[in-house]
């Protein structure tokens, strides 16, 4: 989606509090997956921790880092991951659902579109599939 | 253009997908839902630096051009 309104709109990662540190609410998916990130307890190491994360993942958005007083975060009640578009007047276009499951780059995408002015169809992001049980 | 950066945030959103929905299951119950924020809302501006503790980024400066904001972590 960068690449494809990175010229029309801005983009920005906020990098926040880690949501599943290995002393916190550490997770086995974590641990299969060499996932080992304690959590931060400076600016420093949130920054180092923020650094591996757009490395490791290849983000290749602008990232900036919350503060340790998670006051970004806090004002938009974001964690532990969300989506938002702000319109060009800095008022909220789209507000996502709390992450994981209502993280949807689709539905932020069809309001970037909407902002933008271009058609409803033709979005580049696929929609996640929808969860629901076999046979019903 | 490859589907990983179609995505907005690359591979946060999918990678807390997948790592994250087994310890919900584990911790038995949803999370609440902190943000009480709604469409039309003035979006709180914030001034932050990036990893490098150097260049500042100031949402409300960004005005002019839709901002696609990403929250996320690495776990």
């Amino acid at each position: 989606m960068f690449a494809e309104y990175g010229e029309d709109a801005h983009f920005l990662l906020v990098y926040i509090r880690e949501a599943h540190p290995v002393d916190g609410w550490r997770t086995k998916a974590n641990d299969r997956a060499g996932i080992n990130v304690k959590t931060p307890k400076t600016q420093d190491e949130r920054d180092g921790v923020a650094t591996t994360c757009v490395v490791d993942l290849g983000i290749d958005i602008p990232a900036v880092v919350d503060g340790m007083d998670d006051a970004t975060e806090k004002a938009y009640g974001a964690w532990p991951d969300r989506l938002f578009v702000v319109g060009a007047d800095g008022e909220l276009i789209y507000r996502g659902g709390m992450g994981p499951r209502g993280f949807e780059p689709a539905d932020a995408e069809k309001a970037l579109r909407r902002a933008l002015g271009k058609p409803a169809e033709g979005g580049v992001v696929k929609a996640k599939p929808k969860r629901g049980r076999p046979g019903r | 253009m490859s589907t990983a950066k179609l995505v907005v945030g690359a591979g946060i959103g999918l990678a807390t997908l997948a790592l994250a929905l087994p310890a919900i299951a584990q911790q038995g119950g949803r999370r609440e839902d902190r943000c009480k924020l709604a469409v039309g809302d003035p979006a709180p501006d914030f001034t932050l630096k990036d990893a490098k503790g150097e260049n500042e980024t100031q949402l409300s400066k960004l005005a002019g051009k839709p901002v696609v904001l990403v929250f996320g972590s690495y776990t």
